[in-house]
């Protein structure tokens, strides 16, 4: 083999690596994140801009105890990738950045569930961090802080998951 | 000792201790260094494993023998690397060479008629999904706060399954935010650098 052939096999190698990517930055799925407000006082309160919720999400609501209100109203709503390596954000109060959730995969459990690590941030500052197994179309609600004689919920749902 | 204050950084960065100085301080070592972003996720992931291991409301008995076995992990994971960066930057001590390679190959290429695909991306990479991670977790879920004043309570729900996390002891949203019409906050000023840079990363 001589030397121009070497050099060529040895470019002819490299070819593939030019075009890789990120594995971290691929997308297995999507992440909806809900800011409700709930409340046993008048709703009006939270504004004229607010949203009814769906009549299957307050019935979720409603079956545990403690997410018990008798008013909901949909603040705002964010989808997001969930990214095969990278956190992901989502800021249901778009554009303000007021409240965000960052989620992260952990491992998967099963072609429906996925192990994520999840944090909450309230006026740019990390309140706590959690690492629950969250099912494929199945909400997670992280109780929040108290807001106009209400309390604001956080909803947190894969709506994807690629196989 | 500029290896010293780069992991202290880090460490407080996988406990989410960072101050917003420190955060920019981190975040202009990441841009210096590329790979330790990747590093500081992989920190994560073990460290989340570790504690994983040890109930998230009982104190971990023997602190500093706890910090050492999870540094220690950390180090393994590191370690375990190690082989792959030093190919990596050998590879990067060629890349003054890949534009001219890049383009003799392309023609290359255009002769024989073949197309260059997409190369075969790992579910895994170096940050990635852990896929082969035992399928046993933990039922309740460990919650970290960054506040002693906070709690938590978890709520399951008819199935056994965690539904909920009543947090109690957040200091109450000022009423005048008005939260319907998002008309406050929508600044850059102050965000988290893990947030701006995950946008950067988005846009690339």
């Amino acid at each position: 083999m001589n030397r121009f052939s070497a050099i060529l096999i040895l470019i002819w190698s490299l070819v593939p690596t030019l075009g890789a990517q990120d594995p971290g930055m691929e997308s297995i799925g999507t992440m909806s994140v809900e800011l409700i407000y709930a409340t046993n006082g008048e709703v009006d309160v939270a504004g004229l801009t607010t949203k009814e919720l769906k009549p299957e999400t307050i019935k979720a609501l409603q079956a545990v105890k403690e997410l018990k209100f008798s008013e909901y109203r949909l603040l705002g709503s964010d989808v997001s990738n969930i990214l095969n390596g990278y956190e992901g954000w989502a800021s249901p109060l778009r554009p303000s950045k007021e409240i965000l959730v960052s989620f992260q995969p952990i491992k998967r459990v099963d072609g429906n569930r996925l192990q994520m690590v999840l944090e909450y941030w309230q006026g740019k500052q990390k309140i706590f961090t959690t690492n629950p197994t969250l099912t494929k179309g199945k909400a997670f609600y992280l109780v929040g802080p108290k807001w106009r004689e209400g309390r604001v919920i956080i909803a947190v749902k894969i709506l994807t998951l690629d196989k | 000792m500029k290896k010293e204050k780069t992991e202290e950084l880090n460490v407080k960065w996988v406990d989410g201790l960072l101050s917003p100085e420190e955060e920019a301080e981190l975040a202009t070592l990441m841009e210096e260094t590329p790979e330790l972003e990747a590093e500081l996720f992989q920190s994560r992931r073990v460290t989340q494993a570790v504690r994983e291991g040890v109930s998230g409301s009982v104190e971990p008995p023997y602190g500093d023998f706890f910090n050492s076995q999870l540094m220690r992990k950390v180090d393994l994971e590191i370690a375990s690397k190690t082989p792959a960066k030093r190919a990596e930057r050998w590879w990067q001590s060629l890349r003054w060479a890949w534009a001219p390679a890049g383009a003799l190959a392309l023609v290359l290429a255009f002769f024989a008629g073949q197309r260059i695909g997409k190369p075969a991306v790992s579910g895994a990479g170096v940050a990635g999904l852990d896929k082969s991670a035992p399928a046993a977790i933990a039922d309740l879920p460990s919650i970290y706060f960054t506040s002693d004043q906070l709690n938590a309570d978890v709520i399951s729900d008819a199935d056994g399954e965690v539904s909920a996390i009543v947090v109690t002891g957040l200091d109450d949203l000022k009423d005048d935010l008005d939260l319907s019409t998002a008309s406050l906050g929508s600044d850059l000023k102050g965000l988290p650098v893990s947030y701006l840079r995950s946008k950067a990363r988005n846009f690339q």
